[in-house]
């Protein structure tokens, strides 16, 4: 299962795009995705990832380009990349320090946006209230990509190493190097990422996989 | 210094495979291995001419309108030269064009969307570009649709797809009435439809940098755009650099004079210059040092016999040439193509490429989206100057002698056929192909070719997943031909064959 979790603070101006984008969700609700609006409390936050497989986090966001820009980081690696985040808590310290009380996802993603005006407000600017659909739609696709990450996700290899006429481990490549010996790599590239096309989806033009399948 | 031998690199085809060899952290020394034997040359000795587009067409599933089209325009030149040819009528001309044209977009949305567009995926790289996942990526499935209507008004003109029937020595077969033609007109209406408008580059660019999602105007140009984004944001500008030099043969003829539209061109040291047929058969040759032929099955192709194999051959590690223009490897396919046509519409090359004459992975891609919309226009145009009671074909008699030379552009780059027939018999055949220009092996001197220096010097982070080298391998769109011919005498053989699931064993 995968969260929304919107954060900011609707009383300074665009800092509430967040509560926005989550209200936006919960308007077009088909059995989508749960949200939740946190304004700007950790717990809060890590209160809604518990027990969530992955978690999309939404925010205004201090980065590069004009208001409005969407950016998308992934922090699949405890939360490092959310650093980004413009409140008093980060995502990374929060997860880091909490694994052991929450049972928290294992990939966490921060879909943000430069905004136009951070200063007690209530409201959007019209830049930002624009751009809220959009947002929302960002927020859905990284909550539906559901991928294992990694590059094994597209290459086979197998490592041979010369002198201990062995297969070796990729983690073990470096050691056996040192070593002076002569290390050998066959990468097998996936090639469409797709086991089987026949069960690539339901809508798939070609129709009902033949029976007894491809052979 | 591990090294890594990566195979095959293609995402249709396992002809081709490289062994890199990694040092701190980056390609030191890449080999581009090409682990088939075409024999297509030896195949249409002693047929008549008007045969042989038959058959070479047949070197491959995908890049098949093109070896007809280049076999008939090197037999016609032959015959032209002999005295005994004129010219194809305009129609039959443009109806060629057509089918050129049509066959390049396809290839090019297969590039884009299949063979190519997956490594900048949300599924291969995490770029949030969800819709070029392969297999189920809403873009991904629309390509798809386009490509199949594409294939379906193809065959309106050219009989069939693949392989088509109706283009022959002397003009086209075919006669197409108003409703073919307004029908091919409808598919070709749908795809322009889908890609959206060429001036909408820019703008698309920037919905596409903040993953805003396609427009119903554009969704064609979202799709393409990510590709181009994704390929930025991953540092594509600054990976798989060439050496800098282009080549191109010109392509389609259109409606205006004698000129092409897609002129040839030589790009080296800064210099862009129009090589003339004379020009280009002079400065062509292939070298063999590391290709498993014969010493005699190099040299220039007007002159040396086709390829003798020679799989024992010392040094030698791949079945392609290594094709050269005055001795220097040349880069060649859509970047060559606009290089030489000075055209960078969006002036994507110049503003997020490094600049439009630059040779790197990303300006590769870009080439390719630009030339699938600039054609996708002058399709429409040539269809719309179709007159469907112009003459299409002008007589042909096979019974001549002479040399002749096809230079055309495959969708991935130059290629070129090379003819000598004998009282109306194939005495001498060679095909030059842009496979063969950009991924060949090294030469006599130990020039690599394009890829093989294009891959030096490429970060590789993780030895177990080099996405970068692939994602430059496949910015050449390599294709080594589907036509695995064997020809084995009086002997006779029995194999059984697996056919490839994709992306499984």
């Amino acid at each position: 299962m995968a969260v929304v979790v919107g954060v900011g603070n609707p009383t300074m101006g665009d800092d509430g795009v967040a509560r926005a984008v989550v209200r936006e969700l919960d308007g077009a609700n088909d059995g989508g995705p749960e949200t939740a609006f946190v304004g700007t409390t950790a717990l809060l936050a890590l209160e809604a990832m518990d027990g969530a497989s992955r978690a999309v986090v939404v925010d205004a966001i201090d980065a590069e380009g004009p208001p409005g820009t969407i950016h998308r980081v992934r922090a699949d690696d405890d939360g490092a990349a959310a650093e980004v985040l413009m409140h008093d808590f980060t995502f990374a310290s929060a997860i880091r320090r909490c694994r052991s009380a929450y049972d928290l996802p294992e990939r966490v993603a921060v879909v943000g946006v430069v905004p136009a005006r951070i200063e007690p407000a209530v409201g959007l600017s019209p830049s930002i209230e624009r751009i809220v659909p959009d947002l929302a739609a960002a927020v859905d696709a990284e909550r539906t990509a559901d991928r294992p990450s990694g590059g094994d996700r597209f290459m086979n290899a197998s490592w041979y190493c010369v002198d201990c006429e062995a297969e070796i481990e990729a983690e073990a490549v470096d050691d056996h190097e040192r070593q002076g010996h002569s290390v050998r790599g066959r990468l097998r590239p996936e090639r469409l990422l797709s086991g089987d096309p026949w069960e690539a989806g339901e809508s798939h033009n070609a129709g009902e996989r033949p029976e007894g399948g491809v052979e | 210094m591990p090294e890594i031998e990566i195979d095959p690199t293609t995402r249709i085809e396992g002809h081709h495979s490289t062994t890199l060899s990694v040092a701190d952290g980056r390609v030191v020394r890449a080999e581009s291995e090409m682990n088939m034997f075409r024999g297509i040359e030896s195949i249409v000795l002693g047929r008549r001419p008007s045969d042989v587009p038959q058959v070479t067409q047949m070197v491959c599933g995908v890049c098949f309108t093109c070896h007809r089209q280049a076999s008939i325009l090197a037999i016609e030149d032959a015959a032209r030269r002999a005295g005994v040819f004129g010219s194809v009528p305009e129609t039959g001309r443009l109806l060629r064009d057509i089918m050129e044209g049509m066959f390049l977009l396809w290839n090019h949305a297969i590039h884009l969307f299949t063979l190519a567009g997956p490594d900048y995926s949300d599924a291969v790289a995490d770029t949030g570009f969800a819709r070029l996942d392969p297999v189920e990526g809403d873009g991904y499935r629309a390509a798809l649709d386009q490509q199949r209507r594409l294939l379906q008004g193809f065959s309106e003109f050219g009989g069939r797809a693949p392989h088509p029937l109706t283009y022959a020595p002397g003009g086209v077969v075919s006669d197409p009435d108003p409703e073919t033609i307004e029908e091919v007109t409808e598919t070709m209406a749908a795809l322009d439809e889908w890609l959206g408008p060429t001036g909408e580059l820019e703008a698309t660019i920037e919905r596409a940098r903040d993953r805003r999602g396609p427009t119903d105007r554009a969704p064609g140009l979202y799709d393409v755009c990510s590709v181009l984004v994704a390929a930025a944001e991953e540092g594509a500008d600054g990976f798989g650099v060439g050496p800098g030099r282009f080549y191109a043969n010109g392509m389609f003829y259109g409606t205006g004079d004698e000129s092409l539209v897609l002129p040839p061109g030589i790009y080296r040291d800064g210099t862009l210059t129009r090589p003339t047929r004379e020009e280009l058969v002079e400065g062509i040759t292939e070298d063999v040092s590391h290709a498993w032929y014969t010493e005699d099955s190099g040299g220039s192709p007007g002159d040396s016999p086709p390829p003798e194999p020679a799989p024992e051959k010392p040094d030698a590690y791949s079945w392609g040439k290594a094709p050269r223009f005055e001795g220097d490897s040349m880069e060649t396919g859509p970047l060559a193509r606009l290089v030489a046509a000075e055209r960078d519409p969006g002036r994507l090359r110049e503003s997020l490429g490094g600049g439009r004459r630059r040779s790197n992975t990303f300006n590769r891609l870009a080439a390719r989206v630009q030339e699938l919309l600039l054609v996708r226009e002058y399709v429409l145009e040539w269809l719309d100057a179709l007159d469907p009671s112009g003459e299409t074909t002008a007589s042909w008699n096979d019974e001549f002698s002479g040399r002749g030379v096809g230079f055309w552009g495959a969708s991935r780059g130059a290629l070129s056929h090379w003819v000598e027939v004998t009282d109306g018999e194939v005495t001498g055949y060679q095909l030059i192909t842009p496979t063969t220009w950009n991924l060949g092996p090294r030469d006599a001197d130990g020039e690599p070719s394009v890829f093989e220096a294009a891959a030096e010097g490429i970060p590789v982070p993780d030895v177990s997943a080099p996405i970068d080298v692939m994602r430059t391998i496949r910015s050449f769109d390599p294709c080594l031909g589907c036509g695995v011919h064997v020809h084995g005498g009086g002997e006779s053989f029995e194999t059984t064959i697996e056919p490839h699931a994709p992306g499984g064993e």
